[in-house]
């Protein structure tokens, strides 16, 4: 029996040591990297979410393998694959709070930005950023406007630019020929979409982070306070008469409404059970795919109340370089490389992103039909969750369910998300 | 029983690798999350100390309180609905009705389907518009009832609850691996004396698997007030917070990047379920059996 | 099999036989409905989650093979998970009969607080794990896995396996004594072969647990060659969309192993079961 203990015991430390020289062999393949960044390449590690089957993938892909072979025993990045985002986001929030940032990595708000930047492991673009080639890339005060404390510490990358998306074919059996300008007149031209048969005509989802309510709510307080209406001080009444029109949406939409996900939304208007939704371009090739037959190609287009446009930066790309020179130079060569207006139109017309640095002509019908709507906007707002403090972006849900059930009032709707955002 | 030294020896010699594991992956974390927990820290600049200030935000807070309370409803749901469940279908598996390997096999798969697949189906079937809950009401004629079960927020909490009370595969199993412990004998000696199979069950059979019930008993208490997953997958805590748990509470905290208060309602989930351990070993003590006697 | 007498009446036999359909049924029908589903598009899927599909699209699971790389990411799963595994019964065995068998002071503490380590919100820990990980550097590796998995099961497993060595009455040592069989021997010669249902018991979940997680598997691993399976589940959702239907069709490939080891596993237990058909 003692014996039987002591082969077992071997076996168990066999496997173990097995994988401790994994483990090591693995480390001595990668220090062999190291060693030949001495021979000159430098290479940079970049935990990346546009890989597998984000619309971005291929061409993102094509862009890093460009960069390689271009600058082959110079720099070398190396994509880590992360496809789901919140977990993606808690390795990001994990390994800077365990003491280093990646090389280069990715986040989706400004108030991460402003978060990360405060640990001190994130590299600051200030001096990069504010030289003629880089500068030249950005429309006038988008760089001024993305800084924190005075210092840009991220590349403003993706735009998010949201139009309203209509079904065509529905819009035409109700005999809408002209598209709403106006709160009012969007819950009229539900009103007849709803005579017209469509009886739930309205896309809604509260649950996690209530995404399309939190645009239609957008675009109502950009009709109501403008631009700034979020980002500024808030004007209590024009967020209660906000959030009453959302209520009235909310009459509109699918019984699913409230604790719907995107995938229950996507569904519905995929299924031409909802004639209105709300999203940004990287919907279209998903609708192309998913959508009921006739559904993409009688896709129509306007802004929302008030002739409004939700635009806003929605990927930046930081770095973690902050003590390693030759890693700098490598991630601004990789930056001024990915921000190339050639190579984003190529990525946008492959893809359907939009892109903040300036692009060519698009291609795609649609995207660039929307970017005309943008272009010819009165008002051009940020997106209600991007402006608004991480508490706040968060308790919206609940706040939203709690609101348009009843249990509290529009007053206290906002008044509990205003004291969340000044938290 | 008194210990000689070789026992002494041999105890600690076997307590250590699972001492050593524990020190690194139990102990030194959680006096981590319990310092921080008396912090204002955002996880990324340093923390700031502030007394008992999110002990009193989290108990001052309702949608903490609603957590917990969801976490003791589903903890005691799951010891008696799921666990008493478990126990009635051991018993009747290990008699060897026909096919028993087969059904045994089938009631453990809800453990082995991932997560992800399992809650986007009962979203499916809870789903007001196109669910097969409110359709199949519908069709036998009572489609007043039907509703958005999961959006309601009176239905959200018990459908979330409910569905997973009869899975009962991971208790099962512990309690047939216990009923296969119990020696024959018992069982020769008690058909000797004409006992009937149902005395047989409730004489022999409950009293002996005593340990295996208890386990149960202890597993079911603790993993009802750490659930998450399934919450988190179905419903992310809504609607307003209505199905909240403490451990989504607290996933969200992080997400808020207030560490303090998740650490400081970590260190309240640790206190109650030493608690809830404490109590079901002591209540298990004081259930004397005849064998113990 | 003495299976015809043991039944009752009619009635209770007619009962019997309601629950154990019932729970076949129900238990049954995710099942089914994951399957059909892996066999639909995401068209067929988005229009209608609880129909059949047109044309069964078995090139969902060559998608799912083929584009996330699920062979390699079994592999790796594997190894995980039986290391984990074997490492963990084997100390929460140990652990187990020291803390039984034997009355010293402080036992019933030591064993309170291992249990309670179930208690412990594991999402809370990934800053002190991956910290624990960073210092080891073993950030990246299939070991800081097993290290991890093995680690965060005892406490369930010390439970389970507790469970059934308390189980068995004082005599059963007391023979041994005289017998003159020591500490060691006790544990090699009468309790190992007597909790063998416990530790497969304890095995069983430990192993399912290692399959299933992926929160960690996620922070601590990075390259293609540490990826585990459940990372390959994920592989089809993105920050916008999810190809559903290849994500299911994942899903039931990853769970044909587990279906497996669960089924090799409980053998042990059935051994056990038919060496006492006649007791009931």
């Amino acid at each position: 029996m003692r014996k039987k203990l002591l082969a077992a015991l071997l076996g168990v430390s066999m496997v173990a040591a097995l994988f401790a020289g994994c483990g090591s062999s693995k480390k001595s393949s990668s220090s062999s990297k190291d060693s030949s960044s001495s021979s000159g390449e430098v290479d940079l590690t970049f935990p990346c979410i546009w890989v597998g089957t984000d619309s971005k993938a291929e061409g993102f892909k094509k862009i890093v393998d460009g960069f390689n072979s271009e600058n082959e025993g110079k720099y070398h990045i190396t994509i880590k694959d992360y496809t789901d985002y919140d977990a993606y986001a808690d390795y990001i929030r994990t390994s800077i709070s365990s003491g280093d940032a990646p090389d280069l990595f990715s986040v989706k708000t400004k108030a991460d930005v402003e978060l990360y930047s405060q640990s001190g492991k994130v590299l600051d673009l200030t001096d990069f950023l504010s030289g003629d080639d880089m500068k030249s890339k950005y429309s006038d005060g988008v760089l001024k406007n993305e800084q924190v404390d005075g210092k840009n510490y991220a590349l403003p990358w993706e735009a998010a630019v949201v139009p309203v998306i209509w079904n065509g074919s529905l819009l035409e059996k109700a005999g809408i020929t002209d598209l709403p300008t106006t709160t009012d007149e969007y819950i009229e031209t539900f009103d007849k979409l709803k005579a017209s048969g469509v009886s739930t005509p309205a896309s809604f989802m509260t649950a996690s982070n209530a995404w399309t309510a939190m645009l239609w709510y957008t675009y109502a307080l950009g009709e109501k306070g403008g631009a700034d209406a979020i980002s500024g001080k808030w004007n209590e009444n024009d967020f209660i008469d906000a959030a009453n029109w959302l209520k009235e949406v909310y009459g509109y939409a699918p019984s699913d409404a409230i604790g719907a996900q995107a995938k229950d939304v996507n569904a519905h208007f995929f299924n031409q059970e909802t004639a209105v939704y709300t999203n940004g371009t990287w919907i279209l090739s998903n609708i192309q795919q998913n959508a009921a037959d006739g559904v993409y190609d009688n896709l129509k287009f306007s802004a929302g109340p008030g002739n409004t446009i939700i635009q806003y930066t929605q990927a930046y790309i930081l770095s973690g370089a902050v003590k390693d020179k030759a890693k700098q130079k490598a991630v601004e060569a990789f930056m001024t490389y990915v921000t190339d207006a050639d190579r984003l139109t190529e990525l946008s017309n492959s893809s359907g992103s939009v892109f903040v640095p300036k692009e060519n002509t698009v291609d795609n019908a649609y995207v660039s039909e929307i970017l005309k709507l943008r272009d010819s906007a009165k008002v051009l707002i940020p997106s209600f969750e991007s402006s608004v403090s991480t508490t706040c972006a968060n308790d919206l849900s609940p706040q939203l369910e709690s609101f348009l059930s009843g249990s509290i009032d529009a007053k206290t709707f906002v008044e509990t998300l205003k004291a969340d955002n000044e938290e | 029983m008194k210990l000689n030294k070789e026992a002494r020896i041999g105890i600690c010699i076997f307590l250590l690798p699972a001492v050593f594991l524990f020190a690194v992956f139990f102990i030194y974390p959680v006096f981590y999350v319990i310092v921080r927990s008396f912090t204002e820290w955002n996880g990324i600049t340093a923390p700031v100390f502030n007394g008992i200030e999110n002990y009193k935000k989290i108990l001052s807070d309702p949608v903490f309180i609603h957590s917990l309370r969801n976490n003791v409803i589903w903890a005691v749901c799951a010891v008696v609905v799921q666990v008493g469940l478990a126990l009635l279908m051991a018993m009747i598996l290990s008699k060897q009705p026909r096919g028993w390997k087969f059904f045994r096999t089938v009631y453990f798969l809800p453990q082995v389907i991932s997560g992800v697949a399992l809650a986007a189906m009962w979203g499916a079937v809870y789903n007001s518009d196109y669910g097969l809950l409110n359709g199949i009401l519908k069709a036998i004629g009572l489609g007043k009832y039907a509703t958005n079960w999961l959006g309601n927020p009176k239905t959200a909490f018990p459908c979330v609850l409910i569905y997973g009370l009869f899975y009962i595969g991971y208790y099962m199993t512990i309690i047939m691996a216990g009923i296969a412990n119990v020696p024959e004998d018992y069982y020769e000696a008690a058909r000797i004396d004409g006992a009937s199979e149902l005395q047989i069950d409730f004489y022999i059979t409950i009293p002996m698997i005593k340990s295996s019930i208890q386990t149960c008993v202890l597993l079911a208490a603790v993993f009802g007030l750490r659930t998450f997953e399934n919450i988190y997958l179905l419903t992310n805590g809504g609607p307003a917070n209505k199905t909240s748990v403490i451990v989504l509470y607290l996933y969200n905290k992080m997400r808020n990047n207030k560490y303090g208060i998740a650490n400081a309602s970590s260190v309240v989930l640790i206190m109650l379920g030493v608690v809830v351990i404490v109590a079901i070993r002591t209540i298990f003590a004081h259930i004397k059996t005849d064998e113990e006697n | 099999m003495s299976g015809k007498k043991q039944f009752g009446s009619l009635g209770s036999r007619i009962l019997k036989w309601i629950l154990i359909i019932f729970f076949a049924v129900y238990t049954l029908f995710p099942l089914l409905w994951l399957f059909v589903t892996s066999l639909k598009t995401n068209k067929e899927y988005i229009a209608s989650p609880f129909s059949w599909p047109a044309i069964p699209q078995l090139i969902n699971y060559v998608h799912a093979w083929t584009q996330a790389n699920l062979g390699h990411m079994i592999i790796n799963s594997i190894i995980v998970a039986f290391s984990a595994t074997i490492l963990n019964v084997f100390i929460a065995t140990m652990a187990s009969y020291a803390l039984s068998r034997f009355r010293f002071r402080g036992r019933e503490i030591i064993y309170a607080l291992f249990a309670s380590g179930i208690m412990v919100p594991l999402n809370a820990m990934m800053v002190p794990y991956f910290m624990t990980f960073q210092k080891l550097h073993l950030l990246d590796s299939l070991l800081a896995l097993i290290i991890l998995y093995t680690a965060v099961n005892l406490p369930v497993s010390t439970v389970i396996i507790r469970g059934f060595m308390d189980s068995f009455p004082g005599e059963v040592e007391e023979a041994a004594y005289v017998d003159g069989c020591g500490f060691f021997g006790r544990f090699f010669k009468i309790f190992l072969p007597l909790i063998r249902t416990g530790i497969v018991t304890a095995a069983t979940f430990c192993f399912l647990t290692c399959w299933n997680e992926f929160v960690y598997a996620n922070l601590l691993t990075s390259s293609p060659e540490t990826k585990t399976i459940q990372i390959g589940i994920r592989y089809f959702t993105n920050q916008f969309s999810t190809d559903y239907v290849s994500m299911y069709a994942a899903i039931v490939i990853a769970m044909v192993p587990s279906i497996v080891i669960y089924m090799v596993f409980q053998e042990k237990i059935i051994a056990g079961l038919t060496a006492g058909a006649v007791k009931g």
